[in-house]
């Protein structure tokens, strides 16, 4: 027993030890990011950057700024999301109960389920632009593809809404615009990332819940995370290849 | 050369079509196209182009110096202004104001962030409304939880009776 609670006392001064690790590179690469940004992207150099993104579950307090940030960058239509959260309340019999009540833009109210909840967590979600991206293949017009950065974008004068990739994305990251009537999903800010800026969703995560990283930067904290600790991807099994890792992720979460 | 006719129509015919398929081609594909894989790179421009409406960081220190610096020293440094406020676009265009900033005072403002649910992590601080005003003898108000607490700065003394007074309780 005293072996135990020993054991669970060292564990939890590893983790507070890496978590407080974890912070003060965080600050650094912060305080990197700003220093590099000039706020003009027409000398960006698409070859030298492989953008990839960490969302840390257990983290996230599911305030939902992230998607009321990305809702104004990205002039995103009411009740559609190119990024929102999910809420996950498991009983101790594995019953799931998920809500995401409009996206998560306004956050979540408590929500009595009436199950004896014994796991409960929330999980942010947005494209996890894939390597191998089953949206890019069937696009009938080319009107979806892949930057060489690593991003998956919609060429919105080429894209003739037929809704294909809608379908076809296992992650339902993607919508057709109810006004310009074509398809329309996270750009991971393109316009933000390639002048030095931080993601809209990146920079209002007031936890440090969601980080983008680039492994083409040396030193770059999100690859270290990846490379060393137990990351998990949305749907493995389809082979899809995602740029979107998760920290911490529970299994029941789909 | 019995048959010269009939292959002078066919050659002619032959001629004729890759002629159009080439024409044809031209119009159907947009400029661009192709550049860099099965796209128009033009698009990627375009991307980039777009206006960023968020700010970066330290953009509002340069005018609202003593609120950015009470605030770096609190809890909540680790949240963007604009995540209360709102997008630095919405406040400045080339350097001059064009609208007035939101300044969410209400209870369930504060609360989509310390309102408890049993899916925050545990060790966030987080209370019940309106138990814990009424527990707190506070006034009942619209900005009940700023008689206490400075949005800006929560001091370590209000924090740390959050969390003694209302620690959050682990799910049943």
């Amino acid at each position: 027993m005293k072996k135990g609670v020993r054991a669970l006392g060292a564990g939890v001064g590893v983790l507070a030890l890496w978590d407080l690790s974890d912070l003060e590179a965080l600050a650094q690469d912060a305080g990197g990011a700003t220093e590099a940004a000039t706020h003009e992207n027409t000398a960006y150099d698409w070859t030298k950057h492989d953008y990839v993104y960490l969302v840390d579950t257990r983290k996230c307090i599911g305030c939902g700024s992230c998607v009321r940030a990305c809702s104004k960058e990205n002039n995103v239509p009411t009740d559609y999301f190119r990024t929102w959260v999910e809420r996950y309340q498991i009983s101790r019999t594995g019953k799931r109960h998920v809500d995401s009540p409009h996206g998560a833009i306004n956050g979540f109210e408590p929500l009595v389920t009436g199950d004896d909840v014994t796991k409960a967590f929330f999980f942010p979600k947005l494209c996890c632009h894939c390597t191998f991206t089953p949206c890019v293949q069937l696009c009938p017009v080319g009107a979806s593809y892949r930057t060489e950065d690593g991003v998956i974008l919609v060429d919105e004068k080429r894209c003739i809404g037929c809704g294909y990739c809608v379908q076809a994305c296992p992650y339902g990251s993607r919508f057709i615009h109810p006004e310009t009537h074509i398809a329309s999903k996270c750009t991971l800010c393109y316009h933000r990332i390639t002048r030095g800026l931080k993601q809209a969703c990146v920079q209002a995560c007031p936890v440090g819940a969601r980080r983008l990283g680039d492994r083409k930067k040396v030193g770059d904290l999100v690859t270290e995370i990846i490379a060393t600790q137990p990351v998990h991807v949305l749907q493995p099994g389809l082979l899809t290849e995602p740029n979107c890792f998760y920290l911490g992720l529970s299994g029941e979460a789909r | 050369m019995e048959h010269a006719k009939h292959i002078i129509r066919a050659v002619l015919l032959l001629v004729i079509a890759a002629v159009g398929f080439v024409f044809v081609r031209h119009f159907a594909i947009p400029a661009s196209f192709g550049e860099h894989g099965h796209y128009r790179f033009d698009s990627v421009a375009e991307y980039k182009s777009q206006a960023p409406l968020h700010g970066a960081p330290g953009a509002c220190a340069e005018c609202h110096d003593e609120e950015a610096e009470a605030h770096e020293e609190g809890k909540h440094a680790t949240i963007s202004c604009e995540v209360c406020h709102a997008p630095l676009g919405q406040h400045i265009k080339n350097d001059e104001k064009i609208g007035a900033m939101p300044i969410p005072r209400s209870t369930e403002w504060c609360g989509i962030c310390h309102q408890r649910l049993i899916a925050r992590p545990k060790t966030f601080p987080q209370v019940v409304f309106p138990d814990h005003w009424i527990e707190k003898g506070a006034e009942t108000t619209e900005a009940v939880c700023l008689e206490c607490h400075d949005a800006h700065n929560p001091s370590e003394e209000d924090s740390a009776d959050t969390a003694t007074g209302s620690a959050p309780a682990a799910p049943k």
